[in-house]
């Protein structure tokens, strides 16, 4: 079964970017264009991350985050915040929002999918 | 007394050698007229004498006439005779002469007029004089003389001006006669009329010689007062070389010498604020220009904050596409693979560069603390360490065992060292002779306060005056397009300076580079365990 991520990025290049990227790594990937059609696709459909960018027009990715917790069906849901702020104190903002990793913008490709799977794993057990 | 107060010295010294002196000269003449009267009255007492004398002569005739049995109430003939010869033996002045008359003023006895009348005679003023001495003469008392004084003219002597006459006399009561001797004044005092020719024109000489010393000496006095007066508004006018040049040994001496040191602590002083003056307003100039450049450090932070964020999202963009083309592609086509390797690189540079922006807007992420400076020291050098062995560069790692440990950020310093040694490695990269690298660490002092001081010299060409000025700024750069992006050295400046460090740069001509940085330290008690391995 192809596991699910919902990727949430105000930013079109990156978005079709970690699209074609996750896809080509075997992910089904739903895309959001901002924090309200993301909150709009993780109701609809069930996913299995989020990755989450943090600076976007009206809903930014904390609240995004604290409203996906929310929800009953997403309260467990690993959500993976990435950003190009990388400040401990964002990191914390995130983290107590209650995302599940916080990674750093830009990220290797080969990174951001190793950390996928690292979390997929700690999450399966 | 206020109103003396009041006066310039000069004036009052006048006034008191005035006060001094026109009493010493009022006793001047004083004296001068009592000796005049004392010579008057020596030179009268001659013309008593002579009366008196004549007066005796009469009394020894007429005792004699007595004791021969002749009457008493008439002089004998003899006695005439005698008397005559008596009178013609006196010399009295030059023209003087004695001589008797009836107390009708009949002439007894007289070189000239004997037995003439001469008691109608009047003097040049028209006065009888000799019937006054008629009249006065036998009222005058026993055993004294009369004097009168009259102008006279002598036709004999060919007119000329009337001149003053003294005439004594006495009254011979037995005789009835009238004793009289008399001269020409100036005959009498003669030696004294002589005198006064002097006396007047001395003592005139003196009145002027008194106020020309007066003004002379109190002038002279206040020369020296004059002379520090001058002095001293000269140096009130900011003439701080001005001396005053008087004799040593009295009170102006004395002053003068005070004046003098004084003008000179006055001149060093002023010498002394200027310096000062200069040197904070140096010190403002410096640390305007070190606030304008953070401030614009700032303002290009947040910008570059700005376009490494912008650029950030395409890039992460780029290279995901990349790895994804590069997976489909697979390894076999080479030549695809190879444009793709070209594509990457210039993504890698591109996150460089970012990395780089970031690393020099990273102003807020910094919380200092005491911590040993072989802690980012070291771990610069163990991330450089290979490089360095690469380019055959010798590190020479001299810290101080002393060291107190430096407030600051281990990561940021981190990034300092980092910076510093890649120039440096950079420097040297076209060296021919020895390749060193020395980073030395000793204690030092900075505003005041506790501070480490940490030298990294190259033996590299060195740093050319023009780039020297320069260095600091953004994006300024000596290396080749692409190796460099400019901001290394402004990040190491930016970050010393929110350690509140300083950095300056040494590069004498031939000798390399040396690069010196201060950083507070912790006050007493902190010092860094001695550490003193090379890596």
């Amino acid at each position: 079964v192809k596991r699910r991520i919902l990727v949430i990025d105000d930013d079109e290049l990156v978005l079709l970017s970690l699209e074609e990227l996750l896809a080509s790594a075997g992910y089904e990937v739903a895309t959001a264009a901002d924090g309200r059609a993301g909150l709009a696709a993780a109701g609809r459909q069930t996913c299995d991350l989020v990755l989450l960018d943090v600076v976007m027009p009206g809903l930014n990715g904390f609240d995004v985050c604290r409203a996906l917790r929310a929800l009953p069906a997403c309260r467990h849901l690993p959500i993976v915040m990435l950003t190009a702020k990388s400040a401990q104190q964002d990191r914390e903002q995130g983290l107590a929002a209650g995302a599940t990793l916080f990674l750093a913008k830009p990220i290797q490709p080969e990174q951001l999918l190793e950390m996928i799977r690292l979390v997929f794993a700690a999450t399966a057990t | 007394v206020s109103r003396f107060r009041k006066l310039r010295v000069r004036t009052r010294l006048a006034v008191t050698f005035a006060a001094v002196l026109l009493p010493l000269l009022a006793a001047e003449l004083l004296a001068i007229w009592s000796f005049r009267r004392g010579l008057t009255d020596a030179a009268e007492l001659e013309l008593t004498n002579i009366v008196d004398h004549l007066y005796r002569v009469c009394a020894s005739q007429r005792e004699r006439a007595r004791r021969a049995g002749a009457p008493a109430d008439r002089p004998r003939a003899e006695d005439l005779a005698y008397l005559r010869d008596v009178l013609g033996s006196f010399q009295v002045g030059r023209t003087g002469y004695a001589y008797v008359m009836e107390a009708d003023g009949t002439l007894v006895i007289h070189p000239v007029l004997a037995g003439r009348s001469i008691r109608d005679s009047r003097d040049s003023d028209g006065v009888r004089f000799i019937e006054r001495i008629c009249e006065d003469a036998p009222r005058l008392a026993a055993g004294e003389s009369g004097t009168i004084r009259y102008p006279w003219q002598d036709e004999a002597e060919g007119g000329g001006a009337p001149r003053m006459k003294i005439l004594k006399y006495r009254w011979f009561a037995p005789w009835g006669w009238i004793l009289a001797a008399g001269s020409y004044e100036e005959e009498v005092y003669g030696a004294l009329g002589r005198a006064e020719l002097y006396v007047l024109p001395l003592v005139l000489a003196s009145v002027v010689l008194v106020a020309v010393l007066t003004l002379a000496l109190s002038r002279w006095i206040t020369r020296p007062l004059r002379e520090l007066s001058d002095a001293a508004a000269a140096l009130a006018e900011g003439q701080l070389e001005r001396r005053v040049e008087l004799p040593a040994g009295d009170e102006f001496g004395g002053l003068a010498r005070a004046f003098n040191a004084m003008a000179e602590q006055i001149r060093l002083k002023t010498l002394e604020l200027e310096r000062r003056v200069e040197e904070r307003t140096e010190e403002l100039r410096v640390a305007q220009a070190r606030l304008v450049q953070s401030m614009k450090l700032r303002a290009l932070g947040d910008l570059v904050a700005g376009v490494a964020h912008e650029i950030n999202n395409p890039l992460m963009a780029s290279t995901t596409m990349l790895h994804v083309l590069a997976r489909e592609a697979g390894v076999d086509d080479a030549a695809l693979q190879r444009r793709l390797e070209v594509l990457r690189r210039c993504n890698e540079r591109i996150g460089r560069i970012v990395s780089h922006l970031r690393d020099f807007s990273r102003q807020s992420e910094f919380e200092p603390r005491p911590i040993p400076l072989a802690l980012p020291l070291d771990n610069a050098l163990l991330i450089t360490g290979q490089q360095l062995l690469n380019h055959q560069i010798e590190l020479h790692r001299e810290l101080a065992d002393d060291l107190p440990r430096v407030l600051g950020d281990p990561n940021t310093l981190e990034q300092v060292f980092l910076n510093l040694i890649a120039n440096a490695r950079d420097a040297m990269e076209r060296v021919t002779g020895p390749r060193i690298l020395t980073i030395r660490a000793v204690p030092a002092v900075l505003d005041g306060g506790p501070a480490v001081a940490v030298s990294l010299a190259d033996s590299g060409p060195g740093i050319p005056e023009e780039v020297r000025e320069k260095m600091f700024e953004p994006f300024f750069t000596t290396k080749d397009v692409g190796r460099g992006t400019g901001l290394g050295l402004s990040i190491v400046y930016g970050i010393v300076e929110q350690h509140c460090g300083r950095i300056e740069v040494e590069s004498p001509p031939g000798q390399g580079a040396t690069f010196r940085i201060l950083l507070p330290a912790q006050p007493a008690g902190g010092t860094e365990p001695p550490k003193e391995q090379t890596p």
